[in-house]
Protein backbone atom coordinates (compact mmCIF):
# COMPACT_ATOMS: atom_id res chain seq x y z
CA UNK A 1 0.00 0.00 0.00
CA UNK A 2 1.49 3.68 -0.96
CA UNK A 3 1.61 5.38 1.92
CA UNK A 4 2.35 9.34 2.77
CA UNK A 5 3.82 10.96 6.14
CA UNK A 6 5.07 14.20 6.57
CA UNK A 7 7.90 14.56 8.94
CA UNK A 8 10.31 16.81 10.25
CA UNK A 9 11.35 18.85 6.89
CA UNK A 10 10.27 16.00 5.37
CA UNK A 11 8.56 13.50 3.61
CA UNK A 12 8.35 9.47 4.26
CA UNK A 13 7.07 7.22 1.61
CA UNK A 14 5.90 3.95 1.43
CA UNK A 15 5.82 2.22 -1.98
CA UNK A 16 5.32 -0.93 -3.58
CA UNK A 17 7.77 -2.26 -6.05
CA UNK A 18 6.33 -1.34 -9.13
CA UNK A 19 7.49 1.74 -11.68
CA UNK A 20 3.90 3.44 -11.60
CA UNK A 21 4.29 4.14 -7.99
CA UNK A 22 7.80 5.85 -8.49
CA UNK A 23 5.65 8.31 -10.35
CA UNK A 24 3.35 8.68 -7.88
CA UNK A 25 6.20 9.53 -5.26
CA UNK A 26 7.89 11.82 -7.77
CA UNK A 27 4.32 13.92 -8.16
CA UNK A 28 4.49 13.99 -4.70
CA UNK A 29 7.72 15.91 -4.15
CA UNK A 30 7.29 18.04 -7.38
CA UNK A 31 4.37 19.12 -4.85
CA UNK A 32 6.67 19.50 -1.80
CA UNK A 33 9.63 21.00 -2.83
CA UNK A 34 8.61 24.39 -4.33
CA UNK A 35 7.40 25.27 -0.31
CA UNK A 36 10.88 24.98 0.76
CA UNK A 37 12.43 27.20 -2.39
CA UNK A 38 14.29 24.43 -4.28
CA UNK A 39 13.32 25.43 -7.73
CA UNK A 40 16.98 25.10 -8.98
CA UNK A 41 17.73 21.79 -7.24
CA UNK A 42 14.21 19.84 -8.92
CA UNK A 43 15.74 18.54 -11.76
CA UNK A 44 18.40 17.07 -9.64
CA UNK A 45 16.22 15.51 -6.68
CA UNK A 46 13.95 14.19 -8.97
CA UNK A 47 15.96 12.18 -11.30
CA UNK A 48 18.00 11.17 -8.11
CA UNK A 49 14.55 10.25 -6.63
CA UNK A 50 13.80 7.89 -9.69
CA UNK A 51 17.09 6.41 -10.13
CA UNK A 52 17.37 5.32 -6.54
CA UNK A 53 13.90 4.38 -6.82
CA UNK A 54 14.33 2.11 -10.57
CA UNK A 55 17.25 0.36 -8.78
CA UNK A 56 15.23 -0.27 -5.85
CA UNK A 57 11.89 -1.77 -7.86
CA UNK A 58 14.29 -3.88 -10.74
CA UNK A 59 16.67 -5.36 -8.07
CA UNK A 60 15.90 -4.85 -4.73
CA UNK A 61 12.00 -5.96 -5.27
CA UNK A 62 12.43 -7.79 -8.46
CA UNK A 63 9.49 -5.66 -9.68
CA UNK A 64 7.45 -7.78 -7.36
CA UNK A 65 4.43 -5.36 -6.40
CA UNK A 66 4.36 -7.46 -3.07
CA UNK A 67 7.64 -5.74 -1.44
CA UNK A 68 7.97 -2.52 0.28
CA UNK A 69 10.22 0.51 -0.33
CA UNK A 70 10.88 3.01 1.48
CA UNK A 71 11.89 6.62 0.61
CA UNK A 72 12.51 9.56 2.88
CA UNK A 73 13.30 12.84 1.77
CA UNK A 74 14.37 15.73 3.90
CA UNK A 75 15.01 19.17 3.33
CA UNK A 76 17.56 21.04 5.19
CA UNK A 77 18.65 25.19 5.11
CA UNK A 78 22.08 23.62 3.77
CA UNK A 79 21.04 20.46 2.75
CA UNK A 80 18.54 17.92 0.26
CA UNK A 81 19.04 14.43 2.02
CA UNK A 82 16.93 11.52 0.15
CA UNK A 83 17.20 7.88 1.38
CA UNK A 84 16.15 5.03 -0.28
CA UNK A 85 15.72 1.14 1.58
CA UNK A 86 14.70 -2.11 -0.35
CA UNK A 87 13.69 -5.13 1.08
CA UNK A 88 16.70 -6.93 -1.65
CA UNK A 89 19.77 -8.59 -0.63
CA UNK A 90 21.52 -5.22 -1.52
CA UNK A 91 24.02 -3.89 -4.20
CA UNK A 92 27.43 -4.86 -4.44
CA UNK A 93 28.90 -1.74 -4.67
CA UNK A 94 32.07 -2.30 -3.14
CA UNK A 95 32.72 -4.80 -6.00
CA UNK A 96 31.33 -2.38 -8.15
CA UNK A 97 33.29 0.35 -7.21
CA UNK A 98 36.95 -2.49 -7.22
CA UNK A 99 35.99 -2.79 -11.24
CA UNK A 100 35.83 0.71 -12.25
CA UNK A 101 37.63 3.06 -10.12
CA UNK A 102 36.60 6.74 -11.39
CA UNK A 103 36.08 5.40 -15.01
CA UNK A 104 32.43 6.22 -16.38
CA UNK A 105 30.23 3.69 -18.49
CA UNK A 106 31.09 3.44 -22.19
CA UNK A 107 28.60 6.22 -23.77
CA UNK A 108 26.13 3.24 -26.21
CA UNK A 109 25.87 0.71 -22.91
CA UNK A 110 22.44 0.57 -22.57
CA UNK A 111 22.12 0.34 -18.60
CA UNK A 112 24.40 0.57 -15.28
CA UNK A 113 24.09 4.25 -15.18
CA UNK A 114 22.44 5.00 -11.88
CA UNK A 115 26.02 5.43 -9.68
CA UNK A 116 27.25 7.96 -12.75
CA UNK A 117 23.81 9.78 -12.60
CA UNK A 118 24.49 10.02 -8.50
CA UNK A 119 28.01 11.30 -8.94
CA UNK A 120 27.35 13.83 -11.13
CA UNK A 121 23.90 15.45 -9.61
CA UNK A 122 24.65 14.66 -5.67
CA UNK A 123 27.61 15.89 -3.86
CA UNK A 124 27.89 12.65 -2.15
CA UNK A 125 26.10 9.48 -2.00
CA UNK A 126 26.76 6.48 0.46
CA UNK A 127 25.36 2.89 0.48
CA UNK A 128 25.30 1.11 3.85
CA UNK A 129 27.22 -1.97 4.11
CA UNK A 130 24.42 -4.38 3.16
CA UNK A 131 23.92 -2.03 0.02
CA UNK A 132 19.81 -2.54 0.38
CA UNK A 133 19.97 1.59 1.15
CA UNK A 134 21.17 4.26 -0.37
CA UNK A 135 21.44 8.34 0.85
CA UNK A 136 21.75 10.86 -1.92
CA UNK A 137 23.51 14.20 -0.26
CA UNK A 138 22.41 17.42 -2.41
CA UNK A 139 24.18 20.63 -1.02
CA UNK A 140 22.07 24.13 -1.58
CA UNK B 1 1.07 6.40 -26.70
CA UNK B 2 2.96 8.51 -28.97
CA UNK B 3 2.41 10.51 -31.98
CA UNK B 4 4.21 8.85 -34.80
CA UNK B 5 4.13 10.52 -38.33
CA UNK B 6 6.71 9.64 -41.04
CA UNK B 7 7.47 11.05 -44.66
CA UNK B 8 9.01 8.50 -47.03
CA UNK B 9 11.60 6.45 -44.68
CA UNK B 10 11.81 9.52 -42.04
CA UNK B 11 10.35 8.70 -38.87
CA UNK B 12 9.16 11.46 -36.04
CA UNK B 13 8.23 10.33 -32.95
CA UNK B 14 6.92 12.10 -30.06
CA UNK B 15 6.08 10.91 -26.69
CA UNK B 16 4.58 14.39 -25.01
CA UNK B 17 5.35 12.33 -21.90
CA UNK B 18 8.21 11.95 -19.47
CA UNK B 19 10.65 9.00 -20.56
CA UNK B 20 11.07 6.85 -17.33
CA UNK B 21 10.63 3.29 -15.77
CA UNK B 22 6.97 3.05 -15.99
CA UNK B 23 6.65 4.20 -19.72
CA UNK B 24 9.60 2.65 -21.23
CA UNK B 25 7.94 -0.77 -21.88
CA UNK B 26 5.96 0.43 -24.20
CA UNK B 27 8.30 3.34 -26.16
CA UNK B 28 10.33 0.33 -26.75
CA UNK B 29 7.73 -1.51 -28.86
CA UNK B 30 7.11 1.42 -30.34
CA UNK B 31 10.19 2.08 -31.73
CA UNK B 32 11.24 -1.03 -32.29
CA UNK B 33 7.69 -1.32 -34.62
CA UNK B 34 8.81 1.99 -36.29
CA UNK B 35 12.55 0.44 -37.20
CA UNK B 36 11.20 -2.39 -38.25
CA UNK B 37 8.63 -0.73 -40.55
CA UNK B 38 12.04 0.71 -41.84
CA UNK B 39 12.61 4.23 -40.65
CA UNK B 40 15.81 5.19 -42.07
CA UNK B 41 15.77 8.76 -40.22
CA UNK B 42 14.08 8.40 -36.60
CA UNK B 43 13.79 12.09 -35.29
CA UNK B 44 12.39 11.78 -31.35
CA UNK B 45 10.91 14.93 -30.48
CA UNK B 46 11.76 15.35 -26.46
CA UNK B 47 8.41 18.53 -26.66
CA UNK B 48 6.98 18.15 -23.09
CA UNK B 49 9.09 15.75 -22.39
CA UNK B 50 10.25 16.99 -18.39
CA UNK B 51 12.55 13.93 -17.25
CA UNK B 52 14.19 10.90 -18.73
CA UNK B 53 15.96 8.36 -16.42
CA UNK B 54 18.49 6.07 -17.02
CA UNK B 55 15.63 3.17 -18.41
CA UNK B 56 14.38 6.10 -21.04
CA UNK B 57 18.46 7.05 -21.85
CA UNK B 58 19.06 2.66 -22.34
CA UNK B 59 16.25 2.98 -24.62
CA UNK B 60 17.34 5.77 -26.69
CA UNK B 61 20.65 4.40 -26.89
CA UNK B 62 18.83 1.01 -27.99
CA UNK B 63 17.39 2.34 -30.96
CA UNK B 64 20.69 4.40 -31.75
CA UNK B 65 22.27 0.68 -31.54
CA UNK B 66 19.33 -0.80 -33.96
CA UNK B 67 19.46 1.99 -36.70
CA UNK B 68 23.08 2.04 -36.47
CA UNK B 69 23.45 -1.66 -37.82
CA UNK B 70 21.01 -0.82 -40.71
CA UNK B 71 23.15 2.52 -41.69
CA UNK B 72 20.15 4.68 -40.22
CA UNK B 73 20.44 7.83 -37.78
CA UNK B 74 18.54 8.35 -34.50
CA UNK B 75 17.84 12.19 -34.36
CA UNK B 76 16.74 14.16 -31.21
CA UNK B 77 14.65 16.95 -30.96
CA UNK B 78 13.51 19.84 -28.54
CA UNK B 79 15.24 18.63 -25.51
CA UNK B 80 14.68 20.44 -22.41
CA UNK B 81 17.66 22.44 -21.20
CA UNK B 82 18.09 20.12 -18.18
CA UNK B 83 17.66 17.07 -20.37
CA UNK B 84 19.93 18.82 -23.32
CA UNK B 85 22.41 18.73 -19.90
CA UNK B 86 21.80 15.35 -18.74
CA UNK B 87 22.46 14.04 -22.74
CA UNK B 88 25.90 15.38 -22.61
CA UNK B 89 26.72 14.70 -19.27
CA UNK B 90 26.00 10.92 -20.30
CA UNK B 91 28.27 12.06 -23.99
CA UNK B 92 25.14 10.82 -25.73
CA UNK B 93 25.59 14.04 -28.29
CA UNK B 94 29.07 12.51 -29.31
CA UNK B 95 26.84 9.40 -30.81
CA UNK B 96 23.77 11.32 -32.08
CA UNK B 97 22.46 14.44 -33.68
CA UNK B 98 20.92 16.67 -30.86
CA UNK B 99 18.73 19.66 -31.91
CA UNK B 100 17.92 21.97 -29.36
CA UNK B 101 15.52 25.01 -31.22
CA UNK B 102 15.75 28.33 -29.42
Amino acid sequence: MYTVQPIENGLNITLSGSFVEIDMVCNEVKRFLPQYGCQSELFSVILGTRESLTNAVRYGCKQDSQKKIKYQIQIFDNQIRIRVTDPGNGFNWQEQEKKAPNTSQPALQTSGRGVEIFKLYFDAYQFNDQGNEIELIKNR
Amino acid sequence: MSEITHDGTVYTIKPGMDIVASMVPDFKTELKDTINEGASRLIIDLSGVEMLDSMGIGVLIAAHNSLKKMSGTLEVIQPSKDILNLLKNMRLDKHFKIVQDE
